[in-house]
């Protein structure tokens, strides 16, 4: 997994690859965990070059939503591939997550 | 003489350790053993991702006194099955209920939910104990088979 956090005010832009699982998605919960202690409120994950997302990096959304929530701020999700968008359907968490076509309309859901 | 066993020409083996860091091994096997039916990545994906899940489950939770063996057998024709083996504690996934997202949220990582894609992501999945083992067994049909 590569994971790559870019500031906009109080916003985060978080691009993420390659796989988010049992084996990387602990790296993203720091680094999110270290971004929300630095002020960032909202999150814009970008899955473009995501290949897939199992349960467990569903799981580190899922905690990074309820602290961002807590802030009153909010997850978009944008640029996920077919696979991965069927992951969130299938899992339910496509319903918690809204989702855009790209970075740009995700910011404007913040 | 016996007739030869169908299987046998495509059956593939491969045993590693329940520890995360052997799950890359896991997932080139799979993918080494896919490689001549020419499926699209997403389709690869897929399974790539049940079986992770699966694993992962074994390496969390089949064995509490610390490690143990997980077993791949995969073989194509008709479609793609893929079995999955532990030697720990009986376990049948079927019978987890459908995860809740809430309780996944203040529970710690038993959710569910691991199992709830794997099943969702194939075409077909079975469990059954047998020998002292799990036996989780993971099908999925292929596109455009005679």
């Amino acid at each position: 997994m590569t994971i790559d956090g870019k500031r906009d005010n109080g916003r985060m832009i978080v691009t993420v690859g390659g796989r988010m699982d049992a084996v990387s998605a602990p790296e993203f919960d720091k680094r999110c965990e270290a971004w929300i202690a630095e002020g960032a409120e909202s999150f814009v994950i970008d899955f473009a070059g995501l290949d897939y997302i199992s349960s467990a990096g569903l799981r580190s959304l899922l905690v990074l939503g309820k602290k961002t929530a807590a802030r009153k701020g909010r997850v978009v999700i944008a640029s996920a591939r077919d696979v991965v968008k069927e992951v969130f359907a299938i899992s339910g968490f496509g319903s918690i997550f809204p989702m855009a076509d790209s970075v740009a309309a995700a910011l404007g859901r913040l | 003489m016996m007739p030869d066993d169908p299987h046998e020409a495509s059956r593939r083996t491969l045993t590693i350790r329940s520890e995360l860091s052997e799950i890359d091994k896991a997932r080139a096997f799979l993918r080494e053993s896919l490689a001549p039916c020419r499926l699209d990545e997403e389709e690869i994906f897929k399974l790539e991702l049940a079986l992770v899940e699966i694993c992962v489950n074994i390496t969390r939770y089949a064995y509490p006194d610390g490690g143990g063996p997980i077993g791949l057998t995969l073989w194509i024709e008709p479609g793609i099955c893929l079995e999955i083996r532990d030697s720990g504690v009986p376990f049948d996934p079927r019978l987890l209920p459908p995860p809740d997202l809430d309780r996944l949220l203040a529970s710690s990582r038993r959710g569910g939910l691991g199992v709830y894609l794997a099943r969702k992501l194939v075409d077909d999945f079975d469990y059954k104990r047998e020998n002292e083992e799990n036996i989780v067994t993971l099908s999925r049909c292929l596109p455009f088979t005679n």
